[in-house]
C-alpha cells in the first residue's frame, strides 16, 4: 500500500469516526434500505468485531452488534449467547432491546443473564461455559444491541470472520478490526472479498468494512459457504499457550509445537509393551501387526471426551489411556501411535479437519485449522490411515468424515502436510442381486448386497448394531411391501478393498399387485432414485461431492400362466453427470432386470443445474418403471 | 434331537440360576459371567444388566434432622462396544445452601476382566471424577467406568444423602439393554406417606412389604434424653428378566412407556402435626384454588377490567365474546415456551409485561372470561412430553400445564392462548394427551375433561386430470387440509422464504410433478381449511407415444410404504388425532385408447369401526372416476389391534401401486 492510499484511508476513517460520534445510529426499522431487508429474516445494522493482540501472550475479542429481528424465523439469533471457557474473562458492556421505531425499550441487567456450564452430551467433562439471556419478544420487528469483550490469556487462534452471521440476513454494515499493538507477526487471508472492499489503516489497527449486502439464500448441492461468502481469516504466527511456546509461520513449525504437547506422552509401561509384543509376535508383516493392534484398540477403548484448557489440544498420556480404556480422538490416536511404537512400527499422529462434504482449508495459512486426530502409518505402498474413535469400522477405513483432504502429519517433531485418500466412482460402489421366487403358496426373496467405498459408511455402522435395529434398517432399504426377514447376515470384509456384504432371506406376504388380468411389480426394489428439487432460479455452482456407481440385478420367476406384457428398458447418458441403463429380458421363464448407474459427481456452473435436474428426473422416471405381466 | 433338548434345558437352568441371585457384594463377581458370550433371551444385546439395586429411605440424622438417603448398586456384563454407553454417569446434586443440599457420600466404580484364572479389577480413582458446576445450585459428578473391554463386567455403587426428604428419586426398571433384575426398596417412617406411581407396560415380578421398629433418641443440653419409637414401612419392587426398551414409531414420550416408579409426598402424620398434601381430587382442587399462585389469582380483580367491560358491550353474543376475549389474550401475550401450572409472579404483572408461561396466559384468559360474564375454569394437564396421567394416581406433581375451559350453555370450549397461529377451536399438539382435570369452585365440576379427539384432521386432494398419449398427466388440483394437517402445512409454507420456494418443496414430494402456478389460501386462518390450488403436469414418462399406457390413479398422493414394519408392537400407536385422507381424481382418457384393465374397487376395515380404507374406481364415458379414502376414527390404536393396523396399511400400499392399463385402438 502506498502513502497516498494510506492518507486516503485515514481520511475515510476520520470521517467515520466523526459521524459515529455526532450521529448515533438510527435503529428504526424504517431506515433499512429495501434491497437489504427483502427476503431477509433479520438485518445486521452494525456488527463490529475487534481482535486485539495487546501482548505476545494475550488476545481480546470485542464484539458490538446491533441486529434487527424482522420476524420469528430469526428469533434464535436474538438471544444473547456468549460461549467461553473457564479462565477467560467475559465482560458484557451493553445488552439492550429497541422497538421498531428505534426507541430503547429494555436494558438487560446482569442479573437477567445466566452463566452456566455448557458441557453437552458429547463430552463427559470440559470447561465450556456460556452466558446467556433468552429474549421473549412482545412484537416484531425489534432490534437487539449487544456489546461484550472476551479476554484470553493465551495466543492461539484461527479466526474466521464473515460479515454475515446467518443466511437470509441482510447487512447494513459489518466490520472487522485487527488491532495488533504488540506487533507480533499475523497472517491474514481474504476470501471472496470484492475488489473495492474498503480497508482502513490507523496506527496498529486495520479495519475491513462491508456494507449494503443482500441476504444469502441457501440452495441444494451448493459449495461450502467459505467458497463464496466474503471471509477474512486471521492467525497470529506465534503461539503462547500456558507454558507452550511456538510458531506457526510454517506447517513444520506448527507441527513442532503440536509435537511439544505430546512430548513424553507416547510411552507405555513395560508390561503393556510386553503384552503387545506377544500379541503381535505371530504376525508376518507390519500391516498384520497394526491390524491386530487396531482390533485390540477397538475392543478395549471407547470415545469419551474430557478436555480442560489446553487439554482441548493436548492428548492424555498413553499409559493413562491404557489404564482407563477411554479417551477422545487425540488420546486414542496418541495411544495407537504408542502401541505401534511398542512393536516397532513407525506411525504419525495426524491432525485433520473432519466433517462431511466440502470445507475450506487454507494451505498457505499454517495454524489451528483442525478438529480431529487420526493416525497415519507410512508403508512402501498404500499408506494406512486409522480412525481411532470407532469400535466398528474396518482396519484402514476412513469414510466421508476424513477422506480426500489435507492433513498434518506430526513426524519427528515437525509437521508435514499430506492428503488422505480419495474414494473414486468405482470404489463407491453398491451392487445387489435379488431373486424373487414367486409361488401361490408363498413367495421368497433371496437377497445379497455389497457396499464399498463411501457407500459402506452406513452399512458398516448397521452391521454392528443389534438385531432390531438391523431389521429396521433393512425395512427402510427395501422398497418391498410387507415382508418378514427369515434370516440375515452382515459381513465386513477387511481386505485391501473394504466392503460390507449383506445376505438376507425374506418371506414376502405379497409381491405382485393387481389381481385381475395383469400383475404389477416394481423393477427396482432397493435403490430407486428420486429427482432433485426443480429450481426456478439458481445462483450458485452445483457441487456434487460423492461420485458413485451401482449394479443391481433382479430375477423374478414367471407365475404360471403369465407372460410379460412389455420388457421395459432405458438408456440415459449425460457426458457431465453420468450414465444409466436398465434392461429387462426373459430367460427360461425368469425375468431378469439389470440396472447400472454411474454418477460422476464434480462441480458445475449454476447454469448446469437445469441439465442436472433433467438428467436425474429422467433417471427417476426410468427407475420407477413397472414390470407388467399379463395372463396368457 | 436329544442333544438339542439338552442344550435348551441347560440354557433354561442357567437362566433360572441367574435370575435367582439378588444380593450383590461390591467386588464379588460370579466367574460364570466372564465366560458368558451373549444373553440367550436377546442375543444381539450389547450388554446385560446383571442387577440394579436401589434403596431409598428416610432416616433421622441428629445433625440434619430428616434426610432422604439413596443407595444404588448397578452391575453390568458387557458383550460388545455398544454396552460401553451404560458406563457413563452424570449424577447431579442440588445445593441451596448449608441446610438444603444433596451430598454424594460414597462413590465406587470398578471394571473386571479375567486374565488367565485371575480376576483383574480396575477401580475408578477420584481424579477421574469430574465435577461440573452446571449452575450455582446444581452440580454434576461426571465419570466413566475405567478400563472397559468387550466381555468385561463393571459395577457402580453410590450413596446420596439429601436434605430434601420429601423428594424421593424416580427409579427406572427398564433400560436400553436387557436386565436380569432391577429392584427398588423404599423405606419411609410411618410419619410420611408417599403416593407411588408405577408406569410402563410390564408388571413387577414381585412386591413385598415389611415393617421395622425404629427409635430416635433425642439428647438435650441438660443431659436428659428421650426416645421416640416409630415404625418404618418398607416396600420392595422387583422386576426380573426385563426386556430392553426400544423405541417404536408413533410414540409419545419415552417416559410414557418405560417401566418406572415415581413418588409424591401425600401426607405427614406426626402425633402433634398432621398435614395432608394430596389425597383426593377434591383436596387437589381445594389446594390449587387456595394457592396464591393459582386460584387466588383468579379471585383477585381482573387486570383487564376495562377490556372486559368493552367486550360486554361490543359483543352481546356470548360465543362471539368468548372468541374475542380469547383472541385478545392470544394476540397480546407472548409465550415464553415454558410450561407450568403456577403463575410467574401474578396475573397483573404478566399482563403488564405482556408475556409469560402457559399458566400466566391461560389463567389470565380464565380471569378475563369470568370478568366478561362467561363461565370459565382452568384445566390442568400433563403435556405429551411429560407423560401420561393415570386417573387412579392422584399426584399433583404430574400436571405441568394449564389451559382454560369456557362454558356457554351446553357447549364447552378448551382454550389455549399460547400459540398465535391457533384458533379457539384447536389446542396445541403438546396438550393432546389423554385427559385433563378441571379445577373449579363448583364441586360438581371438579372432574376429568377429555383433551383428545375434539378435532379431526382432514386432507382431500381433488384432481381433474387428462392422461396423454405419452403417459404424462396434466390437470388442475386442489388440496384441502383442516386442523393440524393445515397447521403443519402452514408452518412449512411460512418456513420457506418465498411461495416459489414452497412450490419447489411441494413438487419434490411428488415424483415428476411440474407446477405451473399455485395459489395458497388461508395460510394463517385455522378456522378455515387451507387450500393449495395449482395447475401442473406429472412428467412420468419420456415423450414418445405409447401403445400401452400404465397410469396410477393416486398420482403418488397415497401412502406408498408401510410405516409399521415390526411384526408386533409392545406399546399403543398414537396418531394424536383421528384423521381422514381422501383422493378424488377425475381422469379424461386420451383419444384412440381403450381401457384394457382397471384396478378393482375394494374396502378394508379395522375391527370395531376404528377405521377403514375405501378404494373405488369406475368408468364414466371417456372418463375414469377414482376415489380413495383412509379414515381413522380414533387417535390411539392399542397394541392388540396393531396387527390389523399393519395389515390395513399393507393393503393400502398394495392398492396404491395398482395401475390403470390403456391400449391403443
Amino acid at each position: 500500500m502506498n502513502r497516498k492510499e494510506i492518507l486516503f484511508f485515514a481520511a475515510i476513517c476520520l470521517s467515520c469516526l466523526l459521524s459515529a460520534q455526532l450521529y448515533p445510529q438510527n435503529l428504526a426499522v424504517s431506515s433499512i434500505p429495501e434491497n437489504i431487508s427483502k427476503g431477509a429474516n433479520s438485518v445486521i445494522r452494525n456488527y463490529h468485531k475487534t481482535i486485539s493482540f495487546p501482548d505476545d501472550d494475550k488476545m481480546t475479542e470485542n464484539v458490538s452488534l446491533s441486529l434487527t429481528i424482522l420476524n420469528e424465523k430469526s428469533l434464535e439469533e436474538a438471544h444473547l449467547i456468549i460461549p467461553f471457557n473457564k479462565g477467560e474473562k467475559v465482560t458484557v458492556k451493553k445488552a439492550e432491546i429497541y422497538n421498531a421505531a428505534g426507541v430503547r425499550t429494555k436494558s438487560i441487567k446482569d442479573s437477567d443473564m445466566i452463566e452456566r456450564s455448557a458441557v453437552n452430551n458429547a463430552s463427559l467433562y470440559n470447561d465450556n461455559r456460556v452466558i446467556y439471556c433468552r429474549i421473549i419478544p412482545i412484537s416484531y420487528p425489534f432490534t437487539i444491541v449487544y456489546e461484550y469483550e472476551i479476554s484470553y490469556n493465551r495466543l492461539y487462534t484461527f479466526e474466521f470472520f464473515s460479515p454475515y452471521i446467518s443466511d437470509l440476513q441482510g447487512v447494513e454494515r459489518s466490520a472487522l478490526t485487527l488491532d495488533n499493538s504488540s506487533g507480533i507477526p499475523v497472517k491474514v487471508s481474504k476470501l471472496n472479498l470484492p475488489e473495492d472492499a474498503p480497508v482502513t489503516i490507523r496506527g496498529t489497527s486495520v479495519t475491513w468494512d462491508f456494507s449494503n449486502l443482500e441476504p444469502l439464500v441457501s440452495e441444494p448441492y451448493e459449495p461450502h459457504f467459505e467458497d463464496y461468502v466474503p471471509t477474512i481469516i486471521i492467525s497470529p504466527e506465534v503461539i503462547q499457550y500456558n507454558k507452550y511456546k511456538g510458531k506457526c509461520d510454517t506447517w513444520a513449525n506448527f507441527g513442532s509445537w503440536i509435537s511439544q504437547l505430546s512430548a513424553g506422552r507416547t510411552s507405555l509401561n513395560s508390561t503393556t509393551v510386553a503384552r503387545l509384543q506377544e500379541m503381535t509376535s505371530g504376525a508376518s508383516s507390519d500391516r498384520e501387526k497394526a491390524s491386530i493392534l487396531y482390533k485390540y484398540l477397538q475392543s478395549r477403548t471407547h470415545y469419551i471426551n474430557i478436555s480442560l484448557g489446553i487439554g482441548g489440544l493436548q492428548p492424555h498420556h498413553a499409559t493413562e489411556v491404557d489404564e482407563l480404556g477411554y479417551g477422545d480422538c487425540k488420546d486414542l490416536s496418541n495411544y495407537m501411535v504408542a502401541m505401534l511404537k511398542a512393536v516397532g512400527i513407525e506411525s504419525y499422529y495426524t491432525l485433520v479437519k473432519a466433517g462431511y462434504g466440502r470445507y475450506n482449508f487454507q494451505p498457505d495459512q499454517p495454524g489451528h485449522q483442525f478438529n480431529h486426530a487420526i493416525v497415519c502409518i507410512p508403508q512402501p505402498h498404500d499408506t494406512i490411515w486409522l480412525e481411532c474413535t470407532s469400535q466398528t469400522i474396518p482396519f484402514g477405513y476412513l469414510g466421508d468424515f476424513t477422506d480426500n483432504r489435507p492433513v498434518l502429519l506430526i513426524k519427528n517433531n515437525t509437521g508435514i502436510l499430506a492428503h488422505t485418500p480419495e474414494y473414486r466412482m468405482n470404489e463407491n460402489h453398491s451392487s445387489s442381486l435379488i431373486r424373487i421366487d414367486y409361488s401361490d403358496e408363498g413367495t421368497a426373496a433371496a437377497c445379497s448386497f455389497r457396499y464399498s467405498g463411501l457407500l459402506m459408511d452406513e452399512p458398516v455402522t448397521v452391521a454392528s448394531q443389534n438385531n432390531a435395529d438391523q431389521l429396521l434398517w433393512l425395512n427402510c432399504e427395501l422398497e418391498i411391501n410387507d415382508f418378514t426377514v427369515i434370516d440375515h447376515k452382515f459381513e465386513v470384509s477387511e481386505n485391501t478393498t473394504h466392503s460390507v456384504s449383506l445376505k438376507a432371506n425374506l418371506a414376502l406376504h405379497s409381491f405382485f399387485t393387481g389381481k385381475n388380468e395383469r400383475l404389477f411389480a416394481s423393477l427396482n426394489l432397493n435403490n430407486q432414485i428420486g429427482a432433485p428439487k426443480r429450481m426456478r432460479t439458481r445462483l450458485r455452482p452445483l457441487y456434487l461431492p460423492v461420485p458413485y456407481s451401482g449394479c443391481d440385478t433382479l430375477l423374478i420367476n414367471l407365475p404360471a400362466g403369465f407372460i410379460p406384457e412389455q420388457l421395459p428398458e432405458s438408456q440415459l447418458s449425460s457426458a457431465q453427470f453420468g450414465n444409466y441403463t436398465m434392461q429387462t429380458s426373459l430367460i427360461d421363464h425368469t425375468i431378469q432386470c439389470i440396472r447400472r448407474f454411474e454418477f460422476f459427481g464434480g462441480t458445475f456452473p449454476a447454469t448446469d443445474y437445469a441439465a442436472f435436474y433433467d438428467f436425474m428426473q429422467k433417471v427417476s422416471v426410468a427407475d420407477a418403471k413397472q414390470l407388467v405381466l399379463i395372463r396368457q | 434331537m436329544k442333544k438339542k433338548l439338552f442344550a435348551a434345558a441347560l440354557v433354561l437352568c442357567s437362566m433360572v440360576v441367574l435370575a435367582q441371585k439378588s444380593a450383590m457384594k461390591f467386588g464379588k463377581i460370579d466367574p460364570e459371567y466372564f465366560s458368558m458370550k451373549s444373553y440367550p433371551a436377546d442375543s444381539s444385546a450389547g450388554a446385560l444388566i446383571l442387577g440394579d439395586i436401589g434403596d431409598i429411605s428416610i432416616t433421622w440424622n441428629d445433625a440434619r434432622g430428616w434426610c432422604m438417603e439413596f443407595h444404588r448398586h448397578f452391575r453390568v456384563k458387557v458383550f460388545n462396544s455398544h454396552g460401553f454407553d451404560l458406563a457413563n454417569f452424570k449424577i447431579t446434586t442440588m445445593d441451596l445452601g448449608p441446610t438444603y443440599k444433596e451430598q454424594i457420600t460414597k462413590l465406587k466404580a470398578s471394571s473386571y476382566m479375567m486374565e488367565g484364572s485371575k480376576m483383574v479389577e480396575t477401580s475408578l480413582t477420584k481424579d477421574n471424577v469430574f465435577i461440573d458446576e452446571i449452575s450455582s445450585k446444581e452440580k454434576s459428578n461426571n465419570f466413566s467406568v475405567p478400563n472397559l473391554k468387550e466381555g468385561c463386567v463393571f459395577e457402580v455403587e453410590y450413596h446420596i444423602i439429601s436434605d430434601f426428604y420429601w423428594i424421593l428419586p424416580d427409579w427406572e426398571f427398564q433400560y436400553t439393554e436387557p436386565a436380569l433384575f432391577s429392584e427398588l426398596t423404599v423405606t419411609t417412617p410411618e410419619y410420611f406417606f408417599f403416593k407411588t406411581l408405577m408406569k410402563g407396560y410390564i408388571s413387577p415380578t414381585s412386591t413385598e412389604s415389611k415393617t421395622y421398629n425404629r427409635s430416635i433418641i433425642f439428647r438435650y443440653n441438660d443431659g436428659t434424653s428421650n426416645s421416640v419409637v416409630y415404625a418404618d414401612n418398607s416396600k420392595k419392587f422387583r422386576f426380573n428378566d426385563v426386556p430392553a426398551f426400544r423405541e417404536e414409531p408413533f410414540m409419545t414420550s419415552v417416559n410414557n412407556y418405560l417401566a418406572a416408579i415415581e413418588f409424591e409426598l401425600g401426607s405427614e402424620n406426626f402425633p402433634l402435626k398432621k398435614r395432608d398434601y394430596t389425597m383426593s381430587w377434591e383436596k387437589i382442587s381445594k389446594e390449587l384454588l387456595e394457592d396464591t399462585d393459582f386460584g387466588v389469582q383468579l379471585k383477585r380483580s381482573c387486570p383487564l377490567k376495562d377490556e372486559a367491560a368493552a367486550l360486554k358491550i361490543s359483543k352481546p353474543d356470548p360465543k362471539e365474546r368468548m372468541i374475542a376475549a380469547f383472541e385478545l389474550i392470544r394476540n397480546s401475550m407472548s409465550y415464553n415456551d415454558k410450561y407450568g401450572k403456577y403463575v410467574t409472579k401474578n396475573l397483573r404483572s404478566a399482563w403488564d409485561e405482556k408475556k409469560g408461561k402457559s399458566s400466566d396466559i391461560n389463567l389470565l384468559l380464565v380471569s378475563l372470561l369470568n370478568e366478561a360474564g362467561i363461565e370459565a375454569d382452568p384445566v390442568i394437564l400433563s403435556t405429551r412430553e411429560n407423560g401420561a396421567l393415570h386417573p387412579g394416581q392422584i399426584i399433583l406433581g404430574k400436571f405441568n400445564y394449564v389451559i382454560a375451559e369456557a362454558r356457554i350453555g351446553e357447549e364447552r370450549f378448551l382454550l389455549d392462548a399460547t400459540d398465535k397461529k391457533l384458533p379457539y377451536t384447536m389446542l396445541p399438539e403438546r396438550c393432546l394427551n389423554g385427559k385433563g382435570r378441571r379445577i373449579s369452585q363448583t364441586p360438581s365440576l371438579n372432574d376429568w375433561v377429555n383433551l383428545m379427539g375434539g378435532v379431526s384432521n382432514e386432507r382431500q386432494l381433488y384432481a381433474v386430470t387428462s392422461l396423454h398419449a405419452n403417459g404424462n398427466v396434466s390437470g388442475e388440483f386442489s388440496l384441502m387440509e383442516t386442523a393440524y394437517y393445515a397447521h403443519k402445512r402452514a408452518e412449512q409454507i411460512r418456513a420457506e422464504n418465498t411461495t416459489d420456494d414452497y412450490i419447489t418443496k411441494y413438487e419434490s414430494d411428488y415424483s415428476g410433478l411440474y407446477i405451473d402456478e399455485m395459489t395458497i389460501e388461508n395460510t394463517d386462518d385455522r378456522l378455515q381449511p387451507l387450500y393449495l390450488k395449482y395447475k401442473g403436469t406429472y412428467n412420468l414418462s419420456d415423450e414418445s407415444i405409447k401403445d400401452i399406457i400404465y397410469m396410477n390413479p393416486t398420482l403418488g398422493a397415497g401412502l406408498s410404504s408401510n410405516p409399521f414394519t415390526a411384526e408386533s408392537r409392545e406399546y399403543p400407536v398414537d396418531f394424536k388425532n383421528p384423521f381422514s385422507q381422501k383422493i378424488i381424481n377425475t381422469i379424461t382418457l386420451p383419444e384412440g385408447y381403450d381401457i384394457a384393465e382397471l384396478p378393482k374397487s375394494a374396502m378394508i376395515s379395522l375391527p370395531d369401526q376404528l377405521g377403514n380404507f375405501r378404494y373405488s374406481i369406475a368408468v364414466n364415458g371417456s372418463m375414469i372416476q377414482f376415489m380413495s379414502v383412509l379414515a381413522l376414527r380414533t387417535a390411539v390404536i392399542t397394541s392388540e389391534n396393531y396387527p390389523y393396523l399393519k395389515e390395513l396399511y399393507s393393503h393400502i400400499v398394495a392398492k396404491n401401486s395398482e395401475l390403470i392399463v390403456l391400449k391403443k385402438r
